[in-house]
């Protein structure tokens, strides 16, 4: 596989003006820059050639033109020197103890909404495409290499509970960030600058504006392998353009895109190990009892279809304790068999609902069989010294 | 008076129920009036597991754990694949227990009621027929009791049957509206133990 060269990627995140030259000069690049640039929005992370900034070019003879004697031209975003400035800014970078190649500057970025700038060289939109999108490989990878046979269904909840943007808002609070009232050049870069959604505003309701193909259709199937395809990595519809406000933030979208967007920028300045140490550290640490998200309808019938599946004799109930049967509160405890062998054990105040407990645990502990805790995970490969892939369990799917 | 006391304890002989027999002498049970027989009630035999640690020949832990459910993260033997190194562990102590393993018995009330694969092509037409001819006399579970077969596969079939002729179709709009009829009947603490019942199954189904 072709390493990817990271020394040339982060070149054009850092934004051209924290790069160390003239001072003078880079000011009044900023000031053409804002003027003429902030009106446009593009899609796409890379800048084109002509807003590069090299120290050795020569000035660009529109400058001229701008009158920098007159009134500072208000910027939707605190200037680049402030973050240096900045104690919030500094504490929270020394408090994640983030590598110290990732500058203040970019830390400042990471805190600037879309919504505060449109201008993707000042704002964290395209970090937080990067760091999402890594989130969500290392977490999905670890799920799947950890539990195997995990059904779709909870593989999505669980990988919303890890980074989904609840958890991210929750993780970004913990940080200690603070969200600023508006945005504004004015406002200290340590804290979280978007434009906050007023009260009362409509938010799509579900199925609303998707990007799916057959939106248009009021009563639309939205199966498993469905999602897979035309959703997002939880499962959940994608919202099209217009439904989505333009200018405003939900403040759970803002700090979730600023967690995404400092996964990203660790990942620009001190590489894939310590982002994905980083992901462990904040995202994977995390603890999730992953068998509070199972929820079965038919738990005997599709326990028999498992024991038909893999050639096992049919399961039988038996029962294992019984007390107070003529009391008001019996309690039976009911273990599934499959020949001699228990597979599943519940309790209840009747047979029947012992019985579904019962299955419903052997389906549990089917569908969470982990190979254990040091399992490797794809991207392990990934570093200088690894040893030979051995091929991860890979189950045939779900039972029903 | 006299006859009370006298027939408390023939009373208690006559009944059916055995642990009575032995509270024949009721004036003479013993209760934990004394401290020096409370002492002694409460004096049971340790768990053979909490041995003294002054005698013991070497340092040892004790493993005597409450009894609890199991969890659903230890996978039993049979839902390991064939490569896990478990395997063979589990293997060995589960050889252990069954040499004097003896199995619980069989709940009968779980055990299948009805004969399975044994209906022909035949059979399910004649079900068929009966049920589009007249579902008021040939309900569901008759039919599964003519024909020897769970109420499962008969639901299989009828729904089947219902999509297609609109008569079955309005037959199961006025069966679900004679229901809804009797449940509005139902009074607050009925409908209240409905509810709860529903609640339950929806916490089984989950485990929690």
């Amino acid at each position: 596989m072709k390493r990817l060269q990271l020394g040339r990627w982060s070149g054009q995140l850092l934004c051209p003006r924290t790069r160390p030259c003239c001072l003078r000069q880079q000011q009044q690049q900023q000031v053409y820059q804002r003027l003429h640039v902030a009106s446009s929005i593009r899609s796409q992370s890379t800048s084109s050639a002509a807003e590069i900034n090299y120290e050795d070019g020569p000035e660009s003879e529109t400058l001229a033109e701008i009158d920098l004697d007159g009134p500072v031209p208000e910027f939707p975003s605190p200037l680049p020197e402030a973050a240096l400035h900045s104690a919030k800014l500094a504490a929270l970078h020394a408090r994640l103890s983030l590598p110290q190649k990732l500058p203040l500057q970019t830390m400042a970025r990471t805190l600037v909404d879309s919504t505060a700038d449109p201008n993707v060289d000042f704002n964290n939109a395209t970090l937080a495409q990067l760091g999402g999108n890594l989130m969500s490989y290392y977490v999905s990878e670890y799920l799947i290499c950890k539990y195997p046979r995990i059904p779709m269904t909870v593989l999505f909840a669980a990988t919303y509970a890890y980074n989904g943007p609840k958890t991210l808002q929750i993780i970004g609070k913990e940080w200690g960030v603070e969200t600023a009232a508006a945005p504004g050049s004015e406002v200290d870069p340590g804290l979280l600058q978007f434009s906050k959604m007023k009260p009362g505003t409509q938010i799509p309701g579900f199925g609303q504006g998707q990007t799916r193909p057959n939106a248009h259709h009021q009563s639309n199937r939205r199966g498993v392998s469905s999602r897979v395809v035309y959703d997002d990595e939880f499962g959940d519809t994608i919202p099209n353009k217009t439904t989505t406000h333009d200018n405003v933030q939900t403040t759970e979208l803002a700090y979730a895109n600023f967690v995404r967007a400092v996964v990203g920028s660790v990942y620009a300045h001190a590489g894939r190990e310590a982002a994905k140490t980083f992901v462990k550290q904040h995202i994977l640490s995390r603890h999730l009892d992953i068998s509070q998200l199972f929820v079965f309808k038919w738990p005997v019938r599709d326990l028999a279809r498992l024991c038909a599946r893999e050639d096992w004799e049919h399961p039988v109930a038996r029962m294992l304790s019984e007390t107070g049967r003529r009391s008001r509160t019996p309690v039976y405890v009911v273990g599934i068999f499959s020949g001699t062998d228990k597979l599943g054990e519940g309790s209840g105040p009747n047979l029947v609902e012992a019985r579904i407990r019962a299955s419903v645990a052997a389906l549990k502990s089917w569908y969470l069989y982990s190979p254990g805790n040091q399992v490797r995970v794809p991207s392990d490969m990934e570093s200088e010294d690894a040893v030979p892939w051995e091929p991860v369990h890979i189950d045939i799917g779900e039972i029903v | 008076m006299d006859v009370r006391v006298f027939r408390k304890p023939v009373c208690s002989v006559l009944s059916v129920r055995t642990q009575c027999l032995f509270s024949l002498t009721s004036p003479t049970r013993r209760h934990q009036s004394t401290s020096r027989r409370s002492k002694k009630m409460l004096n049971i035999k340790p768990e053979s597991s909490f041995r003294s640690t002054i005698d013991a020949k070497q340092d040892h832990i004790i493993f005597n754990p409450p009894s609890a459910a199991p969890s659903v993260l230890h996978t039993p033997l049979k839902f390991l694949p064939k490569n896990d190194r478990r395997r063979a562990l589990l293997k060995a102590t589960e050889n252990q227990k069954q040499a004097n393993a003896v199995v619980p018995p069989v709940i009968e009330k779980f055990l299948a009621k009805w004969e399975r694969n044994h209906l022909s092509e035949k059979d399910v037409e004649e079900m068929k027929k009966l049920r589009v001819d007249d579902p008021v006399k040939w309900r569901l579970d008759k039919l599964s009791e003519k024909f020897n077969c769970s109420m499962a596969f008969v639901r299989i079939i009828s729904a089947e049957l219902t999509y297609q002729h609109p008569h079955l179709r309005e037959h199961a709009i006025r069966e679900r509206e004679k229901a809804e009829a009797v449940k509005a009947r139902w009074g607050k603490k009925r409908a209240m133990a409905r509810e709860d019942r529903v609640k339950r199954l929806d916490l089984a189904l989950k485990d929690a």
